[in-house]
């Protein structure tokens, strides 16, 4: 099971590793926006992908948008703020499979990792 | 009905939303008439669209009359966007009255009250026009000789479009008994019509999930118009790729979200329809037609399902069959002949299974033309509008593949169960807001708080100047003097930025002008082309309020009294149709707007005759008048000068308004007019009318603001130019001669001597010197109006609070330029002249 967790914030990646780490997820890759994660996920061929939302360089919804136009097909989980939380719209249409809203708590995110995994496996 | 049970914000929202659709759907339909060919369909689309987002929120708050006459006027409006040939004047007058309704029916809402039902006979117009003759026409055309679907593609086209209209419903095998009473049964509010689509469960979903779902409806039917549009765009050679484009990215978007919800046989069904979308341009055209249908059998569905949606529920449908037929039909093969021909989406629903099997067709089904106009027979005898239409429609439905051609998309998607739940409403479907809508009076607030804070300043400025002349540490007064001028550059910005927030661009009035004046050419029978420039100019919002009279009062005018008729035009070598020009832009610290005509001009003569008969000046006074000052009559209350009145302008109310609202924005008006050219009235208002920059001056025991605006140059008079003519006091400046007024005089207040200060101001052409014993200085002054029996015949625009807190009288310029004009011209009364 690998996981490519996209965030610009160093601190908010290492949360996400440890509750995904907890949760068994060992094979983490990490970038820090939108276009290091480009750079990364074709060679990386993630199981699951974890997007924040606002990041330099490159936003989420720019992300999502690009990797879905290349073809990725692996699910998405955006990660957002409750300010952001009218925008899922958007991601949704974009290509994101579910979304977590920030701060979450570890049951939350393994919550929201276990249905989105499950919805891809039984389509 | 009341509307209590509307929820305020929504109420609001949809009153501030639709008034806009409204100004929007004016300006289309005019633009309609003139359109270019090419251009018709994309108005007629967006006079469309503008009124099934009304009709759709109207239904959403259950605002019957609403909703009733709104899907009369659609169904005028769907006939046209079939077929264009029958757009005539008299079509676009019922179309336009019928916004006029409209407009009038949330005005009633506005004011808290119900909304009356659409004229009767207005509504029967719009049927007529629904069910007009060419319609006929155009189905037979449609019916091919043997019988078979048509294998044209326009005529799949039209077909298609037919269909995202009325789907009836199908209440799974009982529409073949169902009677007539289904109908009022079906009107009582929402008790479960979702129910009777299909077997529903409750949604089972994450709680973030559920959370969206607000958002998603909207959204969802956001899309599926974008789907009906594409449906449009389909029939047309031409635009089948592009069109077939936009389907397949539509229906992408709807997947996801579908998916998103996993409602996973709808989701599955988009995604037919985005692989048929980018296979349209390939697809035979005998086959379009079936694949259109279907696409929109499956726009209903998900519109059902996004109803069912707002109370959680999921649809059940056997969708296989639907999902498989549209892969056929992508992948270039042939559907079953009888299968293929179904030309209404109640009937595919049977067909492919969605509402329950039918072992065999109806004779009828396979010849959807003659369908058609059987049910165009039974459409005019249909009572009201309601939601519940659709589900009425099923009974004729049964009988036969009813009527797609009186079909309107709004009876699928506006109406049904989400009616009376009054949630969602026109929520935002998301996007990322860009501006927000503020109450007015949080604005007005603001400003107002500003215009104290620029008083409270100027008064601390004061201080700071005072202290510097007081023995007081130079550190501490060139501190304070250092933070004044901070406080100083902050407050104007600050000043500025409240008063952009209040800006609005004046396309708010102009955008209403076509309308007003291709209503006046009509009825006068003249040909009167308007075109407006700068309407992107921005002014204050107080200011916008009260041009917006002013405006239509010009305009009218020279509607009505500039432009000769078109007979009259071409004997005077003219082109017929008469040339209104409407201008706005900026000019320095003001705005211009100007209203040109090409008309016959203002007849001196004649209103100098009026001005006499009505007993507005003497003969001898106005002999000696300026033409601009003769024309200026005509914004006299009571004036009018049209041999004939006509119900439209003339009535001699009104044009006062033009001069007392002018005068309210501190605002000039000049009147330019040529005989047989033309007229040209032009009306310049400064750019922000709450806080202006004045000269604060002394006459007598009291200061007084003059407008810095109007103040031309300040002089000091020595004796060698102060004179008399007449027995008048004049001064002379360079190669002129003014009249020099006598401030203490006027205001009455006591004093020794001639002024010593002459402001010479100066309004339009004109120009006088006001005497004054002392200039103060410039000063910022916020205008508080004053009220009108305190300064009545008194040259006061309104009142300000100074520096030092004491209240100073602003000089209505204007009005004192103008009694010296009167008074140097009529011989030796009013208070000048008595000084």
């Amino acid at each position: 099971m690998k996981v490519l967790l996209i965030d610009d914030s160093r601190t908010m990646r290492n949360i996400q590793k440890g509750i995904l780490t907890q949760l068994g997820y060992t094979e983490i890759e990490e970038a820090a926006d939108g276009l290091d994660a480009l750079s990364k996920v074709l060679a990386f061929n993630p199981d699951l992908l974890l997007v924040d939302w606002n990041m330099p360089n490159m936003d989420g919804l720019s992300f999502v948008k690009q990797y879905r136009g290349k073809g990725g097909k692996a699910p998405i989980i955006m990660v957002t703020t409750e300010a952001e939380k009218t925008r899922v719209v958007e991601a949704i249409k974009a290509g994101v499979n579910n979304y977590v809203v920030k701060p979450f708590t570890p049951e939350g995110l393994s919550e929201r990792i276990r249905e989105t995994l499950d919805r891809v496996a039984a389509a | 009905m009341s509307l209590d049970g509307i929820n305020p914000e929504l109420r609001q929202d949809f009153l501030t939303e639709s008034s806009e659709l409204l100004e929007q759907l004016d300006s289309d339909l005019v633009a309609l008439e003139t359109a270019a060919e090419g251009e018709q369909a994309d108005r007629l689309n967006s006079v469309f669209r503008a009124l099934h987002t009304i009709k759709g929120a109207a239904s959403f708050l259950g605002i019957d009359p609403l909703i009733r006459f709104a899907h009369a006027a659609e169904d005028a409006l769907n006939l046209l966007r079939r077929d264009r040939t029958h757009f005539t004047a008299e079509v676009m007058d019922a179309l336009l009255q019928s916004v006029d309704v409209l407009r009038g029916q949330l005005d009633a809402m506005g004011q808290g009250e119900w909304p009356p039902e659409g004229p009767g006979a207005l509504i029967e117009t719009l049927k007529t026009i629904a069910n007009g003759q060419p319609l006929a026409a155009r189905l037979s055309k449609l019916q091919p000789a043997d019988g078979a679907p048509g294998p044209d593609c326009d005529d799949a086209g039209l077909t298609a479009e037919d269909g995202d209209a009325v789907v009836p419903v199908a209440v799974p095998g009982d529409g073949a008994q169902a009677e007539p009473e289904v109908e009022d049964e079906a009107q009582a509010p929402s008790n479960g019509v979702t129910e009777s689509y299909a077997p529903s469960e409750p949604l089972e979903l994450p709680p973030q999930k559920l959370d969206l779902i607000e958002f998603m409806v909207a959204d969802l039917h956001e899309q599926i118009s974008g789907i009906h549009q594409a449906l449009t765009e389909v029939a047309g050679h031409a635009t089948r790729h592009e069109a077939g484009a936009a389907l397949a990215e539509t229906a992408a978007d709807l997947h996801k979200t579908l998916s998103f919800f996993e409602l996973d046989g709808l989701a599955a069904l988009a995604e037919a329809v985005r692989n048929a979308g980018e296979k349209l341009p390939d697809i035979e055209c005998e086959q379009v037609a079936g694949l259109v249908i279907r696409i929109e059998a499956v726009s209903w569905l998900i519109e059902r399902q996004a109803e069912a949606l707002s109370e959680r529920r999921r649809l059940d449908w056997p969708l296989r069959t639907l999902q498989q037929r549209i892969e056929t039909i992508a992948a270039g093969e042939q559907l079953d002949g009888a299968v293929a021909g179904v030309a209404d989406v109640p009937m595919v629903l049977r067909v492919d299974g969605v509402l329950g099997e039918v072992a065999s067709l109806p004779a009828e089904a396979s010849q959807p033309s003659q369908a058609a106009q059987s049910a165009e027979a039974v459409e005019p005898e249909d009572g009201p509008y309601s939601p519940s239409d659709a589900v009425a429609g099923v009974i004729g439905g049964a009988g036969g593949g009813d009527a797609a051609s009186t079909a309107s998309p709004g009876a699928a998607g506006g109406g049904g169960p989400a009616a009376g739940t009054g949630n969602g409403g026109g929520a935002g479907g998301g996007g990322v807001e860009a501006t927000i809508r503020v109450e007015v009076a949080r604005l007005e607030s603001l400003l107002n708080l500003v215009g104290q804070m620029v008083l409270a300043k100027n008064q601390l400025m004061a201080i700071g100047r005072r202290v510097a002349e007081q023995p007081v540490p130079q550190d501490l007064t060139e501190t304070l003097a250092a933070a004044n001028s901070d406080l100083d550059r902050l407050t104007g910005e600050l000043q500025v930025n409240v008063m952009r927030a209040r800006m609005q661009p004046l396309s708010k009035l102009f955008d209403r002008y076509p309308r007003v004046i291709r209503d006046l050419a009509r009825s006068t029978e003249k040909k009167i082309r308007l075109d407006i420039e700068g309407k992107q100019t921005e002014v204050d919002k107080s200011v916008l309020e009260l041009l917006a009279d002013p405006l239509i009062h010009i305009l009218r005018n020279s509607a009505d009294h500039g432009i000769e008729g078109p007979a009259e035009r071409r004997d005077a070598g003219k082109a017929e149709a008469g040339h209104i020009r409407l201008v706005a832009e900026h000019q320095g610290s003001h705005v211009r707007i100007a209203i040109e005509d090409d008309g016959r001009g203002i007849n001196r003569e004649v209103i100098a005759a009026k001005a006499v008969e009505k007993g507005l000046a003497s003969a001898d006074v106005v002999s000696q008048m300026s033409d601009e000052d003769v024309y200026r009559f005509i914004f006299a209350p009571g004036f009018s000068t049209a041999a004939q009145v006509s119900d439209l302008s003339g009535r001699g109310v009104g044009m006062d308004v033009v001069n007392s609202n002018v005068a309210k924005m501190n605002g000039q008006i000049n009147i330019a007019s040529r005989q047989g050219k033309g007229t040209t009235i032009e009306i310049l208002i400064p750019l922000t009318v709450a806080i202006m920059p004045a000269m604060m001056v002394r006459i007598g025991a009291h200061m007084y603001a003059i407008p810095l605006q109007s103040i031309v140059e300040i002089v000091r008079p020595e004796d060698t130019i102060r004179g008399k003519v007449q027995g008048k006091p004049v001064m002379r400046l360079r190669d002129s001669v003014l009249p020099l007024v006598n401030m203490r005089a006027v205001l009455d207040e006591e004093g020794e001597g001639e002024g010593r200060f002459a402001v010479v101001v100066g309004v339009g052409g004109q120009r006088a010197g006001l005497a004054v014993d002392r200039l103060i200085g410039q000063q910022e002054v916020v205008i508080k109006p004053l009220d009108d029996a305190d300064t009545q015949g008194g040259p006061f625009s309104g009142a300000t609070i100074r520096e030092d807190g004491d209240v100073s009288l602003i000089l209505d310029i204007v009005q004192l330029i103008r009694t010296t004009q009167t008074e140097s011209s009529a011989s030796g009364t009013g208070p000048a002249a008595a000084a």
